[in-house]
C-alpha cells in the first residue's frame, strides 16, 4: 500500500489523539476533501479506523497497524539520526550569500601538496 | 487512482462545506478521478439550496465502473440467450454505431464477446450498424446494442434506418431486439411505439423532476437554473443544453467513457460565462 504524506500525518495524529474530527486535518495540514476522502477510505478498508458522523476513531487494529508500520510513520527520511548534528559540534549557520573561507591551518596540508604536485 | 498525488487545499474551506465534500469523497471513489473538480463545482454554488442539490445529484448518480460494466454485460447476455432465447444459429448482434467515429456501443459489444456462450463466433458480432444491416439475411434475428439510451430519439432513428435498409434489400423475415446498459425511463414511450422487444440493465429517472418531491421541486429547478446561468452558452460551436439534451436530466456515467450530453451540464461543461476554463468531473468531446 502506497503511503502519501497525508496518510502519514493522519495516522500519526490518530495515534496521539485516538479520535479526531475530519476538519482538524484541514485546519492543521490544509488537507483537501479529496485527500482526506481517499485516506479515510484507504484505512477504513483495512479496518484501521471507524467513522462516526464527522469524527474518525482509531481501532485496535489501527493501533496495531501503526506499531507495525512505525518506521515509515515516525522515522521519516529527514529525521534520520545521522542527519542530526550533535549540539557540541554544531556551529553558527552561514547566512545566505555569505563568503566562506576555510581556516587553512586546520586543514590537512598533505591535500595542498597533492594539488600543487598536480596529482 | 491510489497512485496519484492529490493536492492540498489552496484555501481555507468553511467547516460545513469541508465536511460535506469530504463525506462525498469518502462515499464515491469516482469523484477523485478529477480531485479538484468537485470543489470547483461546489464553489459555483452561492446558496445552500444549490449545495444541497449538488449533493443530492451526486448521491443519485449511476457511475458504472469496470466491475459494474462486466456485471451489466453478463445481464445483457443472459437477456439475449436465456430470456429471448436467441441463439448463435441465426442471430447477429451489432453496435448501433453508424459512422467512422468510435462510440460507447462498440465498447459494450467488445465487452460482451467473452460472455456469450461458446457457439457464438466473432463474425456474428458487428461494430457498425450499416454493415450489419447490409449483411442480415432472411430468418435471422438482429440485436442492436448500445451503452446508453437518453431520449430514445437516436435508437428510434437507427431502427428506422435498419427497417428501411432491410426493406430495400427485400429482407422480410427477421426480428429486431434492442439492449442497452442504461436508459432513461422516458425513452420507453418512443421505444414502445417501435413494437420491438427491448431491454436495459439500468432504468434511470430524471434527476430532478422524477426524483425530487413536488414540494421541493421548484426550488431545485431554480437552483439548477442559477447554477447553469454561470456556464458559457456556446463553447466551440456547441450550445449549452439546459438540464442536458432535451432536458433529459440524466445522472449517468460510464467509467473512462465520453459523458452523454443528456447529463446535467454542470458536471461536464468546460467553460464559465466569463470564458474561464473549469475543471469538470466528466469529459465530453
Amino acid at each position: 500500500m502506497r503511503l502519501f504524506s497525508e496518510d502519514i500525518e493522519f495516522m500519526r495524529e490518530l495515534y496521539i489523539y485516538n479520535s479526531v474530527s475530519m476538519y482538524f486535518f484541514h485546519e492543521k495540514y490544509m488537507m483537501s476533501p479529496a485527500q482526506l476522502g481517499r485516506t479515510i477510505r484507504k484505512f477504513t478498508k483495512i479496518g484501521c479506523i471507524r467513522i462516526s458522523d464527522s469524527d474518525i476513531e482509531l481501532t485496535e487494529n489501527g493501533r496495531r497497524w501503526i506499531i507495525a508500520n512505525r518506521r515509515e510513520l515516525f522515522l521519516k527520511a529527514k529525521e534520520k539520526y545521522w542527519k542530526n548534528i550533535p549540539i557540541e559540534m554544531a556551529q553558527e549557520k552561514f547566512k545566505i550569500n555569505d563568503t566562506y573561507k576555510p581556516i587553512t591551518k586546520k586543514l590537512d596540508s598533505e591535500l595542498f601538496n597533492l594539488l600543487e604536485g598536480g596529482e | 487512482m491510489d497512485d496519484i498525488v492529490i493536492n492540498r487545499a489552496a484555501q481555507k474551506i468553511d467547516v460545513n462545506d469541508y465536511l460535506s465534500l469530504t463525506k462525498l469523497n469518502v462515499q464515491y471513489e469516482w469523484l477523485q478521478y478529477e480531485p479538484e473538480a468537485l470543489f470547483e463545482l461546489w464553489c459555483l454554488s452561492d446558496s445552500e439550496e444549490q449545495k444541497r442539490l449538488i449533493e443530492f445529484l451526486i448521491h443519485n448518480f449511476l457511475y458504472v465502473n469496470g466491475k459494474d460494466l462486466d456485471q451489466g454485460c453478463k445481464s445483457i447476455v443472459n437477456q439475449i440467450e436465456s430470456e429471448w432465447g436467441l441463439t448463435a444459429a441465426n442471430t447477429i448482434i451489432t453496435a448501433t454505431c453508424d459512422n467512422s467515429s468510435p462510440d460507447g456501443s462498440q465498447m459494450v459489444i467488445q465487452k460482451i464477446k467473452n460472455k456469450l456462450s461458446e457457439d457464438w463466433r466473432e463474425k456474428m458480432l458487428y461494430n457498425s450498424l450499416p454493415v450489419a444491416a447490409n449483411t442480415l439475411q432472411n430468418n435471422y434475428n438482429i440485436v442492436l446494442i448500445d451503452d446508453f439510451i437518453g431520449t430514445g430519439d437516436t435508437i428510434c432513428k437507427k431502427v428506422k434506418y435498419l427497417l428501411k435498409t432491410l426493406h430495400n434489400r427485400k429482407i422480410a423475415d427477421y426480428s429486431i431486439h434492442i439492449v442497452s446498459l442504461a436508459a432513461m425511463n422516458f425513452a420507453k414511450e418512443p421505444m414502445d411505439k417501435l413494437k420491438i422487444p427491448y431491454y436495459s440493465v439500468h432504468w434511470l429517472s430524471k434527476g430532478i423532476s422524477e426524483k425530487i418531491d413536488l414540494a421541493k421541486r421548484a426550488t431545485a429547478i431554480k437552483a439548477m437554473e442559477d447554477l447553469e446561468a454561470k456556464l458559457k452558452e456556446n463553447v466551440s460551436g456547441r450550445k449549452l443544453q439546459n438540464f442536458g439534451y432535451k432536458r433529459s436530466e440524466s445522472l449517468f456515467a460510464l467509467e473512462s467513457n465520453n459523458i452523454p450530453n443528456n447529463v446535467f451540464p454542470i458536471f461536464w461543461w468546460t467553460h464559465l460565462k466569463d470564458n474561464t476554463k473549469r475543471k469538470t468531473l466528466f469529459r465530453r468531446i
